[in-house]
C-alpha cells in the first residue's frame, strides 16, 4: 500500500487519454485507489473534447492515437487560455530523445515514458496537485 | 485589223522561230532557212537590174528556182527528219553548191560578189566547226580551179592567194571558235562545280548529329563526282569513345551491289593503314582501280591536330573517266568536309560527356536516396518495434505493481492477473513475430521446402478453427477443389498463413457472419482465398495492412490486439514460395484474402 498523504486537491477529475484499454485501466485504478476521480477518453478528438468540458487540473496524454494524436492535442490546449491551468504529462512509448524534445516543445509539462512505475505516477500527481493548491491559497 | 495584226504576229514569229516543238539544236538552222528566204526574195526582183545578157539572167533565175526548192525541202525536212540535219553537213554542202552556181552566173570568182557570198557560207559554216567549213572552203578552191581548168587559162597570182587564205582563214577562225567554246566550257564546268560545292557543302550545315553529318559527307561526295556510288567508313575513335569495334560505314546505296562492297573494301584498306600511321605528308586524295572496273577516288578525311583520320571516303566514277574536278575545289571540299564531320565528333563527344556525368550525378543522387530511406527504414522499423514492446511492458509492470500495492481487493487481483497473462503472451508473440521478419528479410529463415498437398494442409486447418469459428457464433465452411495439385514449400509457414488469414476473419467478423476457406485451381496455379462477411478494408488501406505496424481499424471483439506484423509476415512467406497474397474488399461487406501459390509441376517452381 502506498503511503497516505493529505487527502487529494478536489479541484477536479484527472482525465487519462490513451487508446490502450489495459493504460485506462491501470492508471484509473491506481488513480482511484490514490483518492481521484478519474476520467477516460480512448482517442485524442475525444480527448480534446473531454479537456474543453471537464477542465481538470491533469491529463495523462498518449502520443500515437487514432482521431488527432497527442501533440495535436497538446498544441490545442496550450493555444486556450482558458485551459492555462491544466497540467498536461505525457506519457508515451516513444522513449527516444527526439520524442520527448517534441512532446515539451508542444508545450507539454512533463513527459513520461511507458513502461511507467505506478507508484511513481502516483507520487508525482501528488506533488503536482499539491503544488498547485499551494499556488492558489497563496 | 487588230486581228489580222495578231496574225500577222504569230506569222512572223512562226517564219523566224519556226515550230514550238522544234529540237532545240535546229532553231539556228530554221533561221538560216528564213534568212535564205529574206535572200531569195531580195534577189529575185533585183537581178534584171545587174544588167546581165539574157542566158545568164535566166540561169540565175533557173538557180533562184533550185534555191527555192531546196530551202522548201530544208524546211520540210527539218521538224520530221531532225537527225539528217544536226551535224551541218546536208546544208553547209547546199548552202556551198548553191553560192558556187550563183558564183559561176554571176561573173565568175574574180567578181565582188563572190567575196560577199564567200564570206557569208563560210561564216555561217563555222557554226558546225572545222569539218563544214573546211569542206565548204575546199569546195570554192575546186570549183574556182575548175573555172581555171574550164577556161584553159594559166592559173594566176590572185587564184593562189584565195585558195591558200581560203582555208587558211577557216582554219584559224575555226581555232579561235574552239579557244573560245572551250573556254566557255571550262568556265561553266567551274561554276557547276562552285555551285555543286556550295550545294552539297549546304547539306553538310544541316545538323550536327554525327550520324546525319557523315550520311550527308557520302550524299555530298557523290553528288561533287556525279556519280551514284560512295561508301564513308568512320574511324573508331570517331564517336568519342576508344573502342576499336567495326566502325560504321555509310553507303549511298543499299550497301549491296558489287561496287560498294569493292569501295567498302578499299575504305578498310586506307582505314587501317591510316590507323597504323599517318604522317602530315601523306595524301589525301588518291584514284584506286577497282575490280569491277571501275576507278575509284579516295578522300581522306584527316587533320593535322588529329593523329588519325577522323573518316575515308571512297567513291566510284566509271573507268577511263576523267576526274575533271578542279584541284583548289577538290581540297575545298575535303577542308569543309572535315571540318564538317570534326565539328560534328566534337559535339557528340561533348553531348556523350554531359550525358555521362548527367547519369552518374542521378545514380550518385539515387543511391544516396537509397541509402538514406533503407536508413530510414530500419529507423522506424526499430522504434516501431521498442514502442510495441513497451505497450504490452507497461502493462505487465503497473498491473503487476498494482496487485503489489493493493493486495486488500481480491476482486481485481484476478483480473489484472488476467491482464498480466494476456500482455505477456502479446509479448511474447511480438517478440516471435519481429524475429520472424527480421530472419525472413534478412534471408536467415530455415526454409523447410518439400512437396505439400494442399488438400490435407487446409482440411487440417478446417478442423483446427472449425470449433473456433463456431464458438464465436459465426458459420464457416471449407470449399475444396477435387483435383488440387501438390505445392513446393515449407508446410509450417504456409500453415501459419492461412491461420492468420482465418484468425484475421474472426477478428473483424460480426456474430453471425460466414466465413469460407477455400481452394482451388486457376490459371495453372493454386488459389487459397479466405472470405469473410466482416467490416472490410478501405480501398485506401488495401495495400497499407500488409505493411509493418499498419494495423487498421479496431477489432470487433475483446480478442487481443495482433502486433501489426502478422499480414506483413504472410507477405514475405508468400513471396518466398513465388506467389502472391492480396486483398479485395468491399467495406462494410465483407474480405477475401487470396493467396496464389504456383502449382508444384510449374515451370516457375523448376527453375527457382
Amino acid at each position: 500500500m502506498l503511503e497516505q498523504l493529505p487527502s487529494p486537491n478536489m479541484s477536479g477529475p484527472i482525465l487519462v487519454i490513451d487508446d490502450e484499454p489495459y493504460i485506462l485501466r491501470s492508471l484509473s485504478y491506481l488513480l482511484q485507489r490514490e483518492g481521484y476521480t478519474v476520467e477516460t477518453a480512448v482517442n485524442g478528438a475525444e480527448g480534446l473534447q473531454r479537456v474543453r468540458s471537464l477542465r481538470p487540473p491533469l491529463v495523462f496524454l498518449d502520443i500515437m492515437m487514432p482521431h488527432m494524436n497527442g501533440y495535436e492535442v497538446c498544441e490545442q490546449v496550450k493555444q486556450d487560455p482558458s485551459l492555462e491551468e491544466t497540467y498536461v504529462i505525457m506519457l508515451s512509448a516513444k522513449g527516444q530523445q527526439i520524442d520527448r524534445e517534441r512532446g515539451l516543445l508542444g508545450g507539454a509539462d512533463e513527459y513520461m515514458t511507458k513502461p511507467f512505475s505506478p507508484r511513481e505516477v502516483a507520487q508525482r500527481v501528488r506533488t503536482i496537485l499539491a503544488e498547485r493548491a499551494a499556488s492558489r491559497t497563496a | 485589223m487588230r486581228l489580222s495584226a495578231q496574225v500577222l504576229t504569230e506569222r512572223l514569229h512562226f517564219f523566224w522561230n519556226g515550230p514550238e516543238d522544234l529540237p532545240r539544236n535546229l532553231k539556228l538552222e530554221w533561221r538560216f532557212v528564213a534568212v535564205r528566204w529574206l535572200g531569195i526574195a531580195c534577189l529575185a526582183p533585183s537581178l534584171p537590174l545587174a544588167h546581165l545578157p539574157f542566158d545568164r539572167l535566166a540561169a540565175a533565175y533557173l538557180v533562184l528556182i533550185v534555191a527555192t526548192v531546196y530551202n522548201a525541202g530544208l524546211q520540210h525536212l527539218m521538224p520530221r527528219r531532225p537527225q539528217w540535219l544536226a551535224n551541218g553537213y546536208i546544208s553547209t554542202l547546199g548552202d556551198a553548191l548553191l553560192d558556187i552556181a550563183m558564183v559561176i552566173v554571176g561573173g565568175g570568182f574574180d567578181s565582188p560578189f563572190y567575196f560577199i557570198l564567200f564570206t557569208v557560207t563560210l561564216a555561217a559554216a563555222m557554226r558546225y566547226g572545222y569539218g563544214p567549213s573546211l569542206g565548204v572552203a575546199l569546195l570554192y578552191v575546186s570549183a574556182d580551179g575548175i573555172g581555171y581548168l574550164a577556161a584553159q587559162q594559166p592559173v594566176g597570182a590572185p587564184f593562189v592567194v584565195r585558195s591558200l587564205l581560203l582555208p587558211l582563214t577557216t582554219v584559224l577562225a575555226g581555232y579561235l571558235r574552239e579557244q573560245a567554246q572551250q573556254a566557255e566550257a571550262a568556265l561553266q564546268e567551274r561554276l557547276r562545280q562552285s555551285n555543286t560545292l556550295n550545294e552539297v557543302t549546304g547539306m553538310l550545315g544541316a545538323s550536327l548529329e554525327l550520324d546525319a553529318v557523315l550520311r550527308a559527307a557520302v550524299a555530298a561526295t557523290a553528288q561533287l563526282f556525279g556519280s551514284d556510288t560512295a561508301v564513308l567508313q568512320a574511324s573508331s575513335g570517331l564517336d568519342g569513345h576508344a573502342v576499336t569495334l567495326p566502325a560504321p560505314i555509310f553507303s549511298s546505296g543499299d550497301g549491296h551491289s558489287p561496287t560498294e562492297r569493292a569501295l567498302e573494301s578499299l575504305c578498310s584498306r586506307y582505314a587501317h593503314r591510316a590507323q597504323i600511321a599517318r604522317t602530315t605528308d601523306d595524301e589525301l586524295i588518291s584514284i584506286e582501280y577497282l575490280s569491277t572496273g571501275h576507278q575509284a577516288v579516295v578522300l581522306e578525311l584527316a587533320l593535322p591536330t588529329r593523329q588519325l583520320s577522323l573518316a575515308t571516303i571512297a567513291v566510284a566514277v566509271p573507268a577511263g573517266a576523267a576526274i575533271s574536278l578542279d584541284s583548289d575545289i577538290l581540297d575545298s571540299f575535303v577542308e569543309r568536309i572535315t571540318l564538317a564531320v570534326e565539328n560534328a565528333s566534337l559535339y557528340r563527344t561533348l553531348a556523350d560527356r554531359s550525358q555521362d556525368l548527367q547519369r552518374a550525378y542521378s545514380d550518385l543522387a539515387t543511391a544516396h536516396q537509397e541509402l538514406l530511406s533503407v536508413d530510414e527504414m530500419k529507423t522506424n522499423f526499430l522504434a516501431n518495434v521498442s514502442h510495441e514492446l513497451r505497450t504490452p511492458l507497461t502493462s505487465i509492470r503497473s498491473f503487476s505493481e498494482l496487485l503489489l500495492a493493493y493486495e486488500d481487493d481480491p476482486e481485481v487481483q484476478k483480473e489484472f492477473l488476467r491482464i498480466i497473462s494476456t500482455e505477456s503472451e502479446r509479448l511474447t508473440r511480438l517478440v516471435n513475430d519481429v524475429l520472424d521478419i527480421s530472419r525472413i528479410e534478412a534471408g536467415h529463415m530455415d526454409w523447410k521446402m518439400d512437396s505439400i498437398g494442399v488438400s490435407e494442409l487446409l482440411s487440417d486447418l478446417g478442423r483446427t478453427f472449425a470449433p473456433l469459428i463456431t464458438l464465436a457464433d459465426l458459420t464457416f465452411d471449407v470449399q475444396l477443389d477435387e483435383d488440387l495439385s501438390r505445392v513446393y514449400g515449407d508446410r509450417d509457414r504456409l500453415h501459419q498463413v492461412i491461420a492468420n488469414l482465418l484468425n484475421n476473419a474472426m477478428k473483424f467478423t460480426r456474430r453471425g457472419g460466414t466465413i469460407v476457406l477455400r481452394g482451388e485451381r486457376l490459371d495453372g496455379e493454386i488459389r487459397i482465398s479466405v472470405t469473410d462477411t466482416g467490416i472490410g478494408v478501405a480501398s485506401a488501406d488495401q495495400e497499407r495492412i500488409f505493411e509493418k505496424f499498419q494495423q487498421v481499424g479496431d477489432t470487433l471483439t475483446d480478442k487481443p490486439r495482433g502486433t501489426g506484423l502478422g499480414l506483413a509476415i504472410c507477405r514475405d512467406i508468400v513471396e518466398h514460395h513465388q506467389g502472391r497474397l492480396w486483398v479485395d474488399s468491399t467495406p462494410g461487406l465483407g474480405s477475401t484474402f487470396s493467396v496464389a501459390l504456383p502449382s508444384e509441376n510449374s515451370e516457375l517452381l523448376r527453375a527457382a
